[in-house]
């Protein structure tokens, strides 16, 4: 982690300005999943257009030697945090977990990449460079509940959104065609989700794991009462985006027949057919079995019909906006490099025009240059709502070994306490089951190798033995609180922080509520009443320090980022709701389209890539018209 | 013992130290590294010590009969000089990586330019003996197949 060793802050920078503007069918800005998915869409329904795809980041989806090298920074990495094996230019900064301490003891956050006003840090972060965050997410794959499109008319709280489930249902399909999910859909039946008839994943569940396993016996016929309701505690496989075993049953629509073939690594495709068990999903599939973004992009690439041209070290710093019509007329961009000799950072400023533009830079990114813009104003809604989920973690040992750090982070939750009627008082939690003991919250086995040789004395076979007892009971769980949208927790931007090509950086203001508290209250019970009943030992352990820190009704609590960020540029029924359409398409520039998890109006509980997958693929739909 | 002696030695203190044998500790191929790196960090005369010392603690074990092992953890680990090397020589092999020694120990005995947190190389983190102790792999190398994860530990 840290700056990449090509970006010398002392060196002069070259800077010379291109005088033609290039026209394009479609700009996209952003080479991760949502900018690939809706490039790949448009060129497989479409013939002849002209695209553009700017990516801030480095990388490419030509071949395995760049991903080659992400494996080897993952190895030298000191700390190995999600951001780790991947390019981190100054130029272009990713917000980085390192940035992050406790706003109440120190102040404001104004190192790395995100300013953070508080009062709460803003714990997440995000990848820019091509294939986006794909590259060092989970893969957890599910699909948001019908309520969590509806809170607001179910529960009293939050806002509904102006679609339904049902009509997001086909995209779904689509999403989990293209991103390959592994589960099996009976057992996804629950919380109201329903499936078209016939319908299978396209591919079996991934093997769950033997803690999973373990679990499940140990918890069989328990519930929790929550609202005066009774909920199970039931182990449930996780659908997720990483290579299994086929399903002879799934029918693929797009070729209309039978069968579901893998995609392996791009440049590389025999490697990653299966999941092989790196435990390493995060931050980074060694095999690429897990799905990230590039192989979307490699087919978009690949395609004969049209021309796609992928501009990396090209972010976009604002749009240009037609007084008149309110069309976007620019699209202004710089593109980075350095000299051959290593000595100079080379800069360019550029400027194109698409008949069609869509914003697919990540949540956080698209608000900034919207605010820099000065565009989609009528709402006044860019930049606010921002949501993420807050995951607490509470760990501990098992009576017995269950071969921890084996498999891929999670292959199984408790979804049952996703929904219900206690979310009118409290929100909702996820909760997954963590296969890597407790690295996360720890960051063990280094922790407890350190721990058993300087505070325990260990060594040689003593220490042998302590390691494998300890390390091998090891287990965590994660409860991932659902948040509200509020205007209050938003991005802004100012003349006084901007990165070293001269962009913006975001403007954090973040508070946790009442709301989401009070479910880290239920979460703890429901926690407790699960480590009692399997006998765990607890190391739980909350620290006034630690950066995600809060007391509740006195009690302490940690919260760490899950990595979702989500809401900032919000889907309305009018102008004045919202920033964007159903389509995502803009309401105020009739060619801007700003796609991604920011027009999602509530979080709930879902990992949010999947339905941000689905929401690409309509979009996609919507701008084909246009051709 | 002359210079040409001492990796040989390093590896019979190493094994000791980690509870692994010898030729676990040569399969990892990375022993020439750790004992690079200690020679850098301590310097050659130093190391010569440490390694002379923990050869005549063999000598006293093989003639009162005594476990090797016992002597190296009744009076190596507890001594200020050499307990915190022998601690990293033990965190070299575990993990592959270089901490820092105590700031008591640089204060006392050498304050290396060397002696930096460092990932001694990819294959140092891959050859990490923790994950073995584990009775798994390292993440991100030496993956055991699909499915494996679901089988009982230790199998």
């Amino acid at each position: 982690m840290g700056k990449s060793s090509f970006f010398l802050s002392f060196i002069t920078s070259t800077t010379q300005n291109m005088d033609s503007t290039e026209q394009f069918d479609v700009i996209i800005v952003g080479a991760g999943i949502t900018g690939a998915i809706i490039a790949k869409s448009l060129v497989q329904s479409c013939k002849g257009l002209n695209i553009l795809m700017l990516d801030a980041g480095s990388g490419d989806a030509k071949d395995f030697r760049t991903y080659e090298k992400y494996n080897d920074q993952y190895y030298n990495a000191l700390a190995k945090t999600p951001n780790s094996p991947y390019p981190d230019s100054p130029m272009a900064p990713s917000p980085s977990v390192l940035s992050l301490h406790n706003i109440k003891e120190e102040g404001p956050i104004t190192s790395g990449y995100f300013v953070q006003k508080g009062p709460f840090p803003f714990l997440s972060n995000y990848n820019r460079n091509v294939g986006g965050t794909t590259l060092h997410w989970l893969g957890t794959c599910l699909r948001m509940c019908p309520n969590d499109f509806k809170l607001k008319s179910t529960y009293g709280q939050g806002v509904d959104w102006p679609m339904s489930y049902e009509e997001l249902m086909p995209y779904y399909r689509q999403a989990e065609l293209e991103i390959g999910v592994s589960a099996e859909v009976e057992e996804q039946k629950i919380l109201g989700i329903e499936f078209e008839k016939d319908y299978v994943f396209p591919m079996h569940k991934i093997p769950q794991s033997y803690l999973d396993r373990y679990m499940s016996k140990g918890l069989e016929g328990m519930t929790i009462s929550f609202h005066g309701v009774e909920y199970p505690i039931k182990v449930i496989s996780t659908p997720q985006g990483r290579n299994g075993m086929p399903n002879k049953k799934y029918f693929n629509e797009q070729t209309q027949s039978y069968g579901f073939t893998p995609v392996g690594a791009v440049g590389a495709p025999e490697l990653g057919q299966r999941c092989e068990g790196n435990a390493n999903c995060v931050p980074i599939c060694p095999v690429q079995a897990k799905y990230n973004a590039l192989k979307t992009l490699q087919d978009v690439l690949n395609n004969r019909d049209n021309t796609v041209r992928l501009i990396n070290q090209a972010p976009v710093h604002e749009l240009g906006i037609d007084p008149d019509t309110q069309l976007i007329k620019q699209v202004f961009y710089k593109k980075y490099a350095t000299s051959a000799d290593g000595k100079r950072s080379l800069i360019s400023t550029h400027e194109a025009q698409g008949k069609i533009v869509v914003l697919a830079a990540h949540a956080i990114e698209n608000a900034k240059i919207l605010l820099a813009s000065r565009a989609c104003t009528t709402s006044g809604q860019v930049g606010k709502n921002l949501m993420d989920h807050l995951v607490m973690l509470t760990w501990g040992l098992l009576p017995e070994a269950i071969g921890s750090y084996r498999g891929p982070g999670s292959t199984s939750g408790m979804p049952l306490t996703r929904d219900g009627s206690f979310r009118s008082r409290r929100a909702a939690f996820r909760v997954e089951i963590g296969n890597w003991g407790w690295n996360w919250p720890a960051n063990t086995p280094e922790s407890t190798l350190l721990d058993a040789v300087d505070n325990l004395g260990l060594s040689g076979k003593e220490l042998i033995a302590h390691v494998r007892d300890i390390g091998s009971r090891q287990f965590r769980m994660g409860w991932e609180f659902e948040q509200l949208p509020e205007e209050r927790n938003r991005i802004e931007i100012s003349d006084d922080y901007r990165d070293e090509l001269g962009n913006y950086r975001p403007i954090i203001h973040y508070h946790i509520d009442r709301y989401q508290k009070l479910a880290a209250r239920a979460a703890r019970r429901m926690s407790k009443k699960i480590f009692r009943k399997l006998n765990v030992e607890e190391f739980t352990s909350y620290k006034e320090t630690d950066a995600g820190y809060f007391e509740f009704r006195g009690r302490g609590y940690t919260v760490n980022g899950a990595g979702h960020l989500v809401g900032t540029h919000r889907m309305g029924e009018n102008a004045q709701d919202g920033v964007v359409d159903v389509n995502q398409r803009a309401f105020d520039h009739p060619n801007l389209f700003v796609a991604g998890c920011g027009s999602m109006r509530t979080i709930a509980t879902s990992n949010p890539t999947l339905t941000m997958a689905a929401l690409a693929f309509k979009t996609a739909e919507a701008i084909a018209q246009e051709f | 013992m002359n210079t040409s002696e001492y990796p040989s030695c390093f590896y019979q203190l190493s094994a000791i130290l980690t509870g692994y044998p010898e030729t676990t500790l040569h399969g990892t191929g990375c022993g020439e590294q750790y004992f690079d790196k200690l020679k850098a960090v301590m310097g050659e005369p130093m190391l010569g010590d440490l390694l002379q010392g923990f050869a005549n603690l063999l000598q006293e074990a093989a003639t009162c009969d005594q476990l090797p092992e016992v002597l190296v953890k009744e009076s190596m680990l507890p001594d200020p000089q050499w307990g915190p090397i022998c601690k990293n020589i033990i965190k070299m092999w575990f993990m592959g990586n270089w901490y820092p020694m105590p700031p008591a120990w640089r204060a006392n005995y050498v304050n290396s330019p060397e002696d930096q947190m460092e990932i001694l190389s990819n294959q140092s983190y891959i050859e990490g003996l923790v994950w073995k102790a584990l009775g798994s792999h390292p993440k991100s190398a030496k993956q055991p197949g699909y499915g494996t994860w679901a089988s009982p530990p230790f199998s």
